[in-house]
C-alpha cells in the first residue's frame, strides 16, 4: 500500500483472496486496524539493519527415535 | 474475607495443614462469598462448586490419613478461562467456543495446582480471545474493579484481577501477551508475574500470540505470589516453547532486599507515555529502593510496534477459520483487528521477526549493566469504563491500544517482569513494571518484595 491508495480497495482484494466476508459496517474500523499496521510496519522497516537478523523463528528439527 | 478464616494464600495453607480449619469450610466459604459478590463484580463466568467441594474433600482426606499437604492446600483460586477445565468447554471468553468440546484433562497448570492442594472454585471471564486490554466483554459483560465499580479491571485477565481485588478468591491464574497480566494488576491494586517466555508450560490453554504468550499469577501479596509461581514452575513437553531449565523456587529468596542489585528507572519512551501522577507513582517506588540512575532503551517505540505486528498477524491466522465461517459471532471490538490482521502481508511480520532479534540485543547491552529496570506498567490509573480518548505526550490518542502502550515493548523479548501497585495521593493504585534479564524472576520478586514492605502498595489516608 502506499499513500493515497484506497484502503477499502485493498481490503476489498485481499479480503476476497482469503475467503473473508467483510459487511460494510465493519469497513471503517477495519480500515482504521489496517492503517494502524502499516504505520507500525513502517516504523519497524525504518530501522534497517534487519537483513542480517533471523527472518522467522528458527525451527528445529527434533529427534525421530 | 468471610469472619474467623484466614484470608492470604499462606495463611490458608497454614491452617488447613495445621489442621485449624478444614478445606471444605474454606472452600464453602469461598463459595459464599463468590455467591455474594459475583453478581456485582462479574469476576466468575462458570463456578464448579461440585469439583470444588471434592477437591476440597480429598485434601482433608489426605491430611486425616497424614499425608504431607500441598504448599497450597485448601487454597480456593480462579483460572481465566482460557486454561481447560476438564468437562467444559474452553471459553477463551468467547462466544463461538461455547460449541467446542469439554475439555477432556486439565490443563497443566490448573493440575500443578490440584496436586498443590488448591481447590479450582471456577473459570473467569476475559477480554475475547485473550486481545483486550479492558476486561470488558461483549458476550459476557465486563468485569468491574472492586476498587471502583464504574472503572475498568484491565485486560484480558479481567476476571481474574476482579476476582482476587474483591476477595473472592486469594490467588488466581491468568496469561500476559502483551500486558493482559500486569495492566489488571495495575488497574485493581495487585501483584502480578509474567514469567520468562517459555519458562511457564502453555499446555492446556487457548493461545493468542504463541511467539510471545506467557501464563501466569495473581495475588495480593509478594509472597503468595511466589509460591503460587513456584508451584506452576517445571517443564512440560505439551508445550513445544517451554525450556528444560530446573525450577528456581522463589520463596525462598524474596527477603532478600536489593543490596547489590543494580536498578535503573526508565526513561525517554516511558516517561513520555505516561501521566504525571503514574510518573510519580514510579518515582516514589525509585526513592523507596534509593534509586536514581535513569536508562534510555533505544528504539522502544520499534519494540512495541513490532510486538503488535507479532500479535495481530499470528493471532488472527490463529482464527482465520472462524473468521471465515463465524465473524458475526466475535466481539465486536476484537472482530475488525483480527481482520486487520488476516489481511497483513507477511512483509510486515517478517521485519517484525528481524527487529525482534535486534532489540535482543539492545536489550542484552542494556542488562551488562544493569539488573533490574523499573517502569510505569499503565500509563494512567483504571480509567472509567465508558472513556474512549486519552491525553498522552500532548496527543489525544484512542484510549483502548494505547492502555498497553508500556507493557507491549517489554513483552516482545518475553523477559520476567513483576507488577507491583503503588499508591499515589490519590483513591486508586497505579502499577510498576520491575523488569528483570531472562529466567531472573527471583530478582523481579525480591524488588517487588521491598516495594510492598515499604507500605507503597496500601492505599493512604
Amino acid at each position: 500500500m502506499e499513500p493515497g491508495d484506497s484502503v477499502d480497495a485493498y481490503i476489498d482484494a485481499a479480503a476476497s483472496r482469503l475467503g473473508l466476508s467483510i459487511e460494510d459496517a465493519w469497513k471503517p474500523r477495519l480500515a482504521t486496524f489496517v492503517l494502524l499496521a502499516q504505520g507500525m510496519a513502517k516504523l519497524v522497516e525504518e530501522s534497517g539493519a534487519l537483513e542480517g537478523s533471523d527472518s522467522a523463528s528458527i525451527f528445529r528439527l527434533r529427534d525421530i527415535p | 474475607m468471610t469472619m474467623g478464616l484466614p484470608n492470604s494464600a499462606g495463611a490458608i495453607a497454614a491452617a488447613v495443614a495445621n489442621g485449624d480449619v478444614s478445606a471444605c469450610d474454606v472452600t464453602r466459604a469461598a463459595l459464599g462469598r463468590v455467591e455474594r459478590d459475583n453478581p456485582r463484580i462479574n469476576a466468575f463466568v462458570t463456578v464448579t462448586s461440585e469439583r470444588a467441594l471434592r477437591e476440597a474433600e480429598a485434601v482433608d482426606e489426605a491430611i486425616r490419613r497424614g499425608a504431607v499437604p500441598g504448599p497450597l492446600a485448601g487454597v480456593p483460586y480462579a483460572a481465566k478461562n482460557l486454561f481447560d477445565i476438564e468437562g467444559l468447554p474452553t471459553l477463551a471468553g468467547s462466544k463461538i467456543n461455547r460449541d467446542r468440546s469439554p475439555a477432556a484433562a486439565d490443563a497443566v497448570l490448573v493440575q500443578r495446582l490440584r496436586n498443590a492442594g488448591a481447590i479450582l472454585l471456577g473459570g473467569v471471564g476475559m477480554g475475547e480471545y485473550a486481545y483486550d486490554f479492558t476486561g470488558q466483554n461483549a458476550h459476557y459483560g465486563a468485569a468491574k474493579n472492586p476498587l471502583d465499580l464504574t472503572r475498568m479491571t484491565g485486560g484480558s485477565s479481567g476476571g481474574s484481577a476482579a476476582a482476587v481485588a474483591s476477595g473472592m478468591v486469594p490467588i488466581a491464574l491468568g496469561s500476559d501477551t502483551n500486558g493482559s497480566i500486569r495492566v489488571p494488576s495495575a488497574f485493581c491494586g495487585l501483584y502480578g508475574l509474567r514469567s520468562t517466555y517459555g519458562r511457564l508450560p502453555r499446555t492446556g490453554s487457548f493461545p493468542l500470540c504463541e511467539s510471545i504468550d506467557t501464563v501466569g499469577p495473581f495475588a495480593t501479596s509478594t509472597a503468595d505470589l511466589a509460591q503460587l509461581y513456584d508451584v506452576l514452575q517445571g517443564h512440560d513437553a505439551g508445550d513445544p516453547a517451554c525450556v528444560e531449565r530446573p525450577a528456581m523456587p522463589t520463596l525462598p529468596e524474596i527477603g532478600k532486599g536489593v543490596d547489590g542489585l543494580r536498578i535503573a528507572v526508565a526513561g525517554g519512551y516511558f516517561r513520555t507515555n505516561a501521566q504525571p501522577d503514574a510518573l510519580a507513582a514510579l518515582d516514589l517506588a525509585a526513592r523507596t529502593l534509593g534509586v536514581s540512575d535513569e536508562v534510555d532503551i533505544p528504539e522502544v517505540e520499534r519494540a512495541r510496534a513490532a510486538a503488535y505486528l507479532h500479535t495481530n498477524a499470528e493471532s488472527s491466522a490463529l482464527h482465520l477459520n472462524r473468521l471465515r465461517e463465524r465473524a458475526k459471532d466475535f466481539d465486536p471490538d476484537t472482530r475488525e483487528r483480527f481482520l486487520a490482521g488476516a489481511l497483513m502481508p507477511a512483509s510486515w511480520y517478517i521485519a517484525a521477526q528481524r527487529f525482534r532479534r535486534r532489540f535482543e540485543e539492545i536489550m542484552r547491552g542494556i542488562f551488562q549493566n544493569c539488573d533490574i529496570i523499573l517502569a510505569p506498567a499503565t500509563p494512567f490509573c483504571a480509567p472509567p469504563m465508558d472513556q474512549e480518548t486519552v491525553v498522552l505526550g500532548g496527543k489525544e490518542l484512542l484510549l483502548r491500544p494505547n492502555i498497553g502502550i508500556l507493557t507491549q515493548p517489554v513483552s516482545l523479548l518475553g523477559l520476567p517482569i513483576a507488577a507491583v501497585p503503588v499508591y499515589g495521593e490519590g483513591p486508586l493504585p497505579f502499577g510498576i513494571q520491575v523488569i528483570a534479564k531472562p529466567w531472573r524472576e527471583d530478582l523481579c520478586l525480591r524488588v517487588a518484595h521491598v516495594l510492598e514492605n515499604a507500605g507503597l502498595g496500601v492505599r493512604r489516608g
